[in-house]
């Protein structure tokens, strides 16, 4: 595997994530909820994983949560990101329940922690493509 | 107590190709090596053979380890022949297929291999290993926010478990130490040189909370084993390795509230299925041969299958008790992290090794019942076997 195979850092967007990425350049975090058992779902599902009803609807959500686990990368692993080195990867829980992956964006001298409340940010990645990022609750954007 | 059981199956041969960090021939070609030697190894002939399991590297091209193996490697008249693909659990997942095929009469000496050729001249370790880590199913943002190798995976694994149990990166660095303890006894181990947790403390962080050191070191390399039914494995020229006990755990990649499938994994589902099969309690196990890629999942391993309470295992490493002369060995090569990274091969090489009484400096001396596991993807898929030297459990 060469890394020249991969130089895309935008998905081949899946037919079922697809309302995540359209709600994602309306600057809204869209998830999915269970008709059946109302269980909010990381997206993208077909099937609930609570009670395996097969209807599931896209809901917005709040788009604040915790920071369930990050890493930090120290070295760049795509020449895509070698700028970027040190960032933050991200796990966050949603108020809502799902987890969803972002990169933590810190202002200078912030201090975080498994636990800490985030909120949600969007920024262009390319001329066609907004990102959702996260940034700690107390930072004014 | 609960009944102990007879073994089910046994490991009558090992094949070993050499392990190198520089590239000489295609895994396809290491594979049969390895099938040549563990053949030989067992005593038999290549007609002899009725079974072949392919464990290819989920890395590699189906291409590049095809069911054609078995035209490449002179075995015909099979009546069992597959690619098991199941990550990093396929290995031990071919020796319990294997062992129901005999069990079952599908087939009676099954050679199950491995072989992979992660190093190619060109690329790098890291390289090898540098494609897009997948933790969110079909949402495929991974890619967007850099999330690049398993190494990123395992730190947000080693995150959550220092989070939530309070610990320090220490009890990461007290399993490398462990691990290489038993290397500078092992031969065939490709990092031996003593460590200290000064070092490694030193080290620089790769994905934070992981190190270098944290990470598996990979090599080309084949290996071979030949499974039999228990009649057939008394007249192997090798002291047979037994199987007695087989599990599966697979919990599902649950993103959301409630679950933790970073550290809360099928593991645990796996060590207790195998235990009740072979008649045992986790704290019958003599000594574990875990799939250990990273530093932190030996952690979670241990307390997964029952040998050290929620929290507890870098407590437990750094005491000293999984390292030699302690009184649960784990890794006994030097595992993954130090001795030689070739995938659920092996934990089952050293296992068979400890087993025949085989492994020199390092040799354990009470091996009743090891437990011997695999795991795959972000540790979401796991396999275990329980083993031992006796034809019955003891
Ligand atoms: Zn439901």
């Amino acid at each position: 595997m060469k890394f020249a195979e991969q130089s895309v850092v935008w998905p081949e967007i899946k037919e079922v994530a697809k309302p995540f990425y359209e709600g994602m350049q309306q600057h809204k975090i869209m998830i999915q909820q269970c008709s059946n058992c109302s269980t909010h779902l990381p997206p993208a599902q077909l099937v609930c994983d609570h009670c395996g009803c097969d209807d599931l609807t896209w809901v917005e959500a709040d788009g604040s949560g915790e920071i369930y686990t990050y890493v930090v990368y120290h070295r760049s692993f795509h020449p895509a990101f070698n700028d970027q080195v040190p960032y933050i990867v991200a796990l966050v829980e949603l108020k809502e329940g799902p987890r969803l992956m972002g990169q933590l964006k810190l202002k200078e001298g912030q201090i975080y922690k498994v636990g800490s409340t985030v909120v949600t940010g969007f920024h262009k990645i390319d001329k066609n493509n907004e990102l959702l990022y996260f940034q700690l609750e107390d930072g004014d954007s | 107590m609960m009944e102990r059981q007879a073994a089910l199956s046994a490991i009558t041969g090992l094949g070993m190709t050499e392990f190198t960090r520089d590239y000489h021939k295609p895994s396809w070609q290491l594979a049969v090596d390895a099938i040549g030697l563990a053949i030989k190894d067992a005593g038999l002939e290549h007609s002899d053979i009725d079974g072949l399991l392919l464990n290819k590297s989920p890395l590699a091209e189906l291409a590049d380890f095809p069911m054609e193996m078995q035209d490449y490697a002179g075995l015909s008249n099979l009546s069992l022949l597959n690619v098991v693909e199941a990550e990093g659990s396929s290995m031990v997942q071919t020796i319990q297929q294997a062992t129901m095929a005999i069990q079952t009469g599908m087939a009676t000496k099954v050679v199950c291999v491995f072989a992979d050729t992660p190093l190619q001249g060109d690329t790098s370790a890291g390289e090898a290993f540098a494609v897009a880590m997948p933790m969110m199913g079909h949402l495929g943002i991974e890619i967007a926010n850099g999330f690049y190798t398993p190494i990123a995976a395992y730190a947000m694994a080693a995150q959550r478990y220092l989070a939530v149990y309070d610990r320090t990166t220490d009890d990461l660095g007290a399993v490398a130490i462990s691990n290489r303890r038993w290397a500078e006894l092992n031969d065939l181990a490709k990092l031996r040189k003593p460590l200290t947790i000064e070092q490694y403390r030193e080290a620089p962080f790769l994905i934070e909370p992981l190190r270098m050191l944290d990470c598996a070191y990979p090599v080309n390399g084949g290996i071979a084993v030949v499974v039999t039914g228990v009649e057939q494995a008394k007249e192997s020229p090798q002291p047979p390795a037994y199987i007695y006990g087989m599990g599966q755990g697979h919990a599902g990649n649950i993103n959301r509230r409630g679950h933790q499938p970073e550290i809360e994994t099928g593991a645990k589902q796996a060590g207790e299925i195998a235990y009740k099969m072979a008649g045992i309690n986790a704290s019958d196990i003599d000594a574990c041969q875990f799939y250990d890629a990273f530093s932190i999942s030996t952690l979670i391993n241990l307390e997964l299958y029952g040998l050290c309470g929620a929290g507890q295992a870098g407590e437990f490493v750094r005491s000293g008790e999984t390292s030699p002369g302690g009184k649960l060995p784990v890794n006994t090569g030097g595992g993954h992290l130090s001795g030689y990274y070739l995938q659920g091969a092996t934990p089952v090489s050293e296992a068979v090794m400890q087993l025949r009484n085989q492994a020199g400096a390092r040799q354990v001396s009470k091996l009743d019942h090891m437990l011997v596991t695999g795991y795959g993807g972000r540790m979401q898929f796991h396999a275990a076997l329980i083993m031992g030297q006796q034809e019955r459990v003891q």
